[in-house]
């Protein structure tokens, strides 16, 4: 019953601070509004971003961990990553990271870490252009265009 | 299967989930108290160390209203989510 208390009393503890810290926030809030001063929105914004990186941190650690759990300094340039996983079409992008995935270990094999990052960073124009391109509707312009002529 | 009889059990489910609930409310008071009390404490001590009876944070608002938003917080927290809890470990649907 003691263990269960003690461990109950832990959890609870955690959950309490972050009530507290939202009531502070909430306060820099209304007061930062009531009274047009800018220092009140950066302490909430500051202490919500403290209490957002408490709270999702040791989960958003987790997920990355596990993605590169073969090995963390080996992996693929985790920013580069980042860029193709946002910029690449949502049918594609689970095969696009795989194939690249694939090319980047390969690469680390032949010509090691350097030469392999390169190559995947090289890749990362071409994507940024592609949403670029599909963003602005030039493809649909273009095939307007092209229909017109044909017509 | 449990070796007891059935009508013993249907005596003690009840008084177990009592004790259940009565640890979660004990630890959420527990808790509550332990914070209200550290708060008070803290602000004791800027006290202490300042010295001034009413410190303006950035010339606005009194330096314990920070503390007094906490303490609302904590309290209104408990009065939410801690009888919540407490109800839901009575009711046997959380088995903590």
């Amino acid at each position: 019953m003691t263990s269960l208390l003690l461990s109950r009393v832990l959890h609870l503890f955690g959950v309490y601070v972050a009530f507290a810290v939202c009531g502070v926030i909430l306060l820099c809030m209304v007061t930062s509004v009531l009274s047009f001063s800018l220092e009140f929105l950066v302490v909430a914004g500051l202490l919500s971003l403290a209490l957002f990186s408490v709270l999702l941190g040791p989960t958003t650690w987790r997920f990355w961990k596990q993605r590169h759990s073969k090995s963390i300094t080996q992996g693929p340039p985790v920013l580069a990553e980042a860029i193709i996983y946002s910029t690449s079409s949502v049918k594609f992008r689970e095969s696009i990271l795989g194939d690249l995935d694939e090319m980047y270990y390969e690469d680390l094999k032949k010509f090691g870490r350097r030469s392999a990052a390169i190559r995947y960073w090289s890749q990362v124009p071409g994507f940024v252009l592609w949403f670029l391109k599909r963003a602005s509707g030039i493809t649909f312009i273009e095939s307007a265009f092209s229909r017109k002529f044909v017509d | 299967m449990s070796d007891q009889p059935p009508s013993e059990r249907s005596v003690l489910r009840p008084f177990g989930r009592a004790k259940n609930a009565l640890v979660e409310w004990s630890a959420h008071t527990l808790v509550v108290g332990g914070l209200l009390v550290g708060i008070r404490l803290i602000e004791y001590l800027l006290h202490a160390l300042w010295t001034v009876d009413e410190r303006l944070l950035f010339g606005t608002i009194p330096l314990h209203w920070l503390f007094d938003a906490a303490d609302l917080a904590i309290l209104s927290g408990f009065l939410t989510y801690g009888v919540v809890k407490v109800l839901q470990v009575y009711s046997g649907r959380q088995s903590e």
